[in-house]
């Protein structure tokens, strides 16, 4: 109990001492209680790192933090290693892009690769919202943990990997894009059988359209979009029409809208369930403005 | 809005002249809809003449929606596409169906 008070005060302290004086003094007992052998104790040291993090200063962090972390992420525990992977948004936050990019990251990647699905869970989970804090050049490195994540045993791992793909996507080379990511994820939807993951699978394939252009069309066939539209899922046939119009609409390409996809997308007329014909009206008079554009 | 007219409008007609359910008639009816409110002036001469034949649909539910489609965008249409309306509702006002009825009086009443 007296350990748990003392790493849980430790963050708070941080914030009244002079950092100099306080890495002198107390990260010592922080590096103690690290290794504790409960593992609240553990766990309760991390809410006091990002509250460390906040007020030192890149090169204190690097010193003294990180260290700290790079051990912490392999505790034998699997609640600490959760624990990190829901605080890692908060430790970038305060450590600023540059750490972020060049050690916090490479730690994270650590956690996306973890045995226990939770702590996979976790870490993908928060991966969007630590993405913002990541330079958008290192997004190529995310690669390979994406694909695969797309593949875990977990369907909501599964279903956060592809929202983070979605993410990638928009912000990677076109290179990249068309070899490394669309035709894994076509050749994934052949054998996924969780519809909330096929969801966001097309999710993250119109976001490489979007990034590909007509581009999009070396890859993805005519036959891949009529097995989509194929889905006995009406909630995966209206994600396929989105798809459709957001690809066709950010390339303000009318000739890419009539030749590939304008069939398709027309089909939704004769949908058997009201709601793909609904949304699909609400969609047209989106695409009309590029559809007209010569 | 050649796309609309050339592609979009004979493909509308297509599929009601082979399509048996009511519910896609009723559905191209809202259609219309978001068309003329997106693109009153370009689409008013194209859209309204379709929803006008629609009013002779045998089925109650496609005239019924017809004319709520026609009431929505009664007020954003010119006045000359309000007079053929109007003189298309007037032989709705002794509809079989009581819905229908009522909407064609509200239309005419406008």
């Amino acid at each position: 109990m007296i350990r748990r008070s003392i790493a849980s005060g430790l963050g708070k302290l941080s914030q009244k001492m002079k950092s100099d004086s306080f890495v002198t003094d107390m990260i010592p007992i922080l590096k103690t209680l690290s290794n504790d052998d409960q593992d609240s104790v553990r766990v309760l040291c991390i809410d006091s790192i990002v509250l460390m993090a906040k007020v030192f200063t890149k090169e204190l962090n690097k010193a003294n933090i990180i260290p700290i972390l790079i051990q912490m992420i392999r505790d034998k525990a699997w609640k600490v290693r959760i624990k990190i992977s829901n605080s890692y948004t908060a430790l970038a936050d305060a450590m600023g892009t540059e750490t972020t990019d060049n050690s916090l990251l490479n730690i994270f990647t650590t956690l996306l690769s973890d045995p226990e699905g939770e702590v996979r869970l976790a870490a993908t989970q928060n991966f969007t919202s630590f993405l913002k804090f990541v330079s958008k050049v290192k997004y190529p490195t995310m690669i390979p943990y994406c694909l695969d994540l797309n593949k875990d045993t977990i369907p909501l791992v599964r279903v956060c990997s592809y929202e983070n793909t979605s993410i990638i996507a928009r912000h990677l080379p076109k290179d990249e894009v068309k070899s490394k990511l669309v035709g894994s994820i076509i050749t994934n939807f052949k054998t996924e059988t969780n519809n909330e993951v096929k969801i966001e699978l097309i999710k993250a394939l119109s976001s490489c359209g979007v990034t590909l252009g007509v581009e999009f069309f070396t890859i993805v066939t005519s036959q891949d979009i009529a097995n989509l539209l194929k889905e006995k899922s009406w909630r995966i046939r209206r994600e396929v029409y989105s798809m459709i119009t957001e690809v066709s609409v950010s390339t303000k390409s009318n000739q890419l809208f009539e030749v590939h996809f304008q069939d398709f997308f027309l089909s939704y007329l004769i949908d058997p369930v009201s709601q793909i014909r609904l949304f699909g009206n609400t969609q047209l008079p989106v695409s009309i403005p590029y559809l007209e554009n010569t | 809005m050649s796309w609309v007219s050339n592609v979009l409008i004979p493909r509308l007609q297509k599929i009601k002249s082979s399509e048996s359910s009511y519910l896609r008639r009723i559905s191209i009816a809202y259609l219309h809809e978001k068309l003329i409110t997106h693109y009153t002036k370009e689409l008013q001469g194209v859209c309204v003449p379709e929803l006008i034949n629609e009013l002779k649909n045998g089925v109650a539910n496609v005239r019924l929606v017809t004319l709520k489609v026609l009431r929505s965008i009664f007020d954003k249409v010119d006045e000359s596409f309000r007079q053929s309306i109007k003189s298309n509702c007037q032989a709705l006002m002794s509809d079989s169906d009581v819905d229908v009825k009522q909407m064609a009086q509200a239309i005419m009443a406008l």
